[in-house]
């Protein structure tokens, strides 16, 4: 089959462009790195496209995280002093609820074992089974119940979350 | 009486069942089996209830998208409290919405060369624009006003539009773009509606997007005895013309 980026590109974009995030957690540098993945995928013509991208992400998020390392030894001097905006205070709000939830879901996802983690996040992907076990190495009858066991820890640890919220904020209140 | 000596679906299995990832004859087996068996059934049940837990938590960490997008796109213009009344208040607010980002996309079309007097054209259009315009001569004149956050459709402006489709956005090359659309569809690219100044003041819309969507919004814009022609590469045209009009609007799509 001849290799179609556009539709590989508008099939797959905007799933590559989340599962980098859940990987660099920020939303500028997940386009940045799925930009830099589709670049590849032109000059490279895989020849199974989907499963492709989602390898190559996955090494280039690795490169991004190790990298992101060195910086941080290099920039500890550097003082982070928030930037001043003019936005409306229920923005503002609505914004810090979005990233407390969001740090709980990183928190949970923290707590899988990396190719647990891994495989969790292609199915979401869309990948198929058999595109999973190739990637991560996997027998694909080991796929399920890796899967298996992925969701449900997620599930618990958020669960846990959630629980441990709703007590401080009942503790607040009284 | 041989269906108790069967074993039970070890769970990993009712997973790739639930994920569709299993053999056709494994998967009658399957189903077979959860038909007799209560315990079963009632653990395929939690293996369904943790994929969409799963889901539901994994949607929360996604990249942060423009306000624009959000379902009810209105509802940034202040017309939350008016979405709770009845449905015909709802449409005005829809309508008017549609007026002030139409605008506002018009000012930022840079293949405008006079947004001035295409301004004055828009709000010169009573029936479309004048908000005590009836609400049934509204939906009559624009199908556009049809394509409402209840039917999956969002109020985006011509920015956010081709900031979401990372390269271009198919329009009439030249003309005014006073509305755009765009489908809830997250998986991919999504589909865009597009309304058009054409020369005389009345308008075409333009259709881009290969998913469903994009046929449903096909079907009501000709359900508004609007002329509806396709062209290869997706989009579609439709307007209050004669085929060969639309035939020579559609060479102009960039």
């Amino acid at each position: 089959m001849a290799f179609d980026i556009e539709d590989l590109y508008r099939t797959t974009y905007s799933s590559v462009v989340r599962f980098l995030y859940r990987k660099v957690w920020d939303a500028d540098r997940a386009e940045d790195l799925a930009q830099e993945v589709f670049m590849r995928a032109l000059s490279h013509q895989p020849e199974k496209p989907r499963a492709w991208v989602f390898a190559v992400a996955a090494n280039i998020a690795r490169d991004e995280a190790r990298a992101a390392i060195r910086r941080r030894k290099h920039l500890t001097l550097l003082v982070h002093e928030p930037i001043a905006s003019p936005t409306d205070p229920g923005d503002i709000e609505e914004d810090l609820v979005r990233e407390e939830r969001e740090a709980e879901v990183k928190r949970a996802l923290a707590t899988l074992t990396p190719r647990d983690r891994e495989v969790l996040l292609l199915w979401d992907a869309g990948l198929s089974y058999p595109e999973i076990a190739e990637q991560s190495k996997l027998a694909v009858g080991a796929v399920g119940t890796t899967l298996a066991r992925a969701r449900k820890r997620l599930v618990l640890a958020h669960d846990m979350m959630e629980d441990k919220r709703e007590e401080i904020r009942a503790s607040a209140c009284s | 009486m041989k269906r108790f000596a069967r074993p039970h679906v070890p769970e990993a299995e009712l997973h790739a069942y639930a994920d569709n990832e299993v053999s056709g004859g494994q998967r009658a087996e399957i189903a077979e089996h959860l038909m007799g068996c209560l315990i079963c059934r009632a653990q395929y049940a939690e293996v369904q209830d943790l994929r969409i837990r799963t889901s539901e938590i994994l949607s929360i960490a996604v990249p942060k998208i423009p306000a624009a997008l959000q379902a009810n796109g209105p509802a940034a213009l202040n017309t939350r409290p008016v979405r709770l009344t009845i449905r015909r208040s709802a449409l005005m607010a829809a309508g008017i919405a549609l007026t002030v980002i139409g605008a506002s996309s018009v000012a930022n079309d840079a293949t405008l060369t006079s947004a001035r007097v295409t301004l004055a054209r828009i709000f010169a259009a009573p029936t479309l624009f004048a908000t005590t315009a009836p609400v049934a001569s509204m939906r009559a004149s624009d199908p556009l006003a049809d394509f409402t956050a209840a039917s999956g459709w969002s109020v985006l402006s011509w920015e956010d539009a081709l900031r979401l489709n990372h390269t271009r956005v198919r329009h009439i090359a030249g003309l005014p773009i006073t509305a755009v659309r765009v489908s809830a569809s997250t998986t991919s690219m999504p589909a865009i509606a597009i309304r058009q100044t054409l020369p005389d003041g009345t308008s075409a819309w333009l259709l881009s997007g290969t998913s469903l969507a994009a046929a449903q919004a096909r079907k009501a814009l000709a359900a508004r005895g609007l002329t509806v022609r396709e062209y290869t590469g997706a989009p579609t045209i439709a307007a209050m013309l004669a085929p060969e009009d639309i035939d020579a609007l559609a060479r102009r799509i960039e």
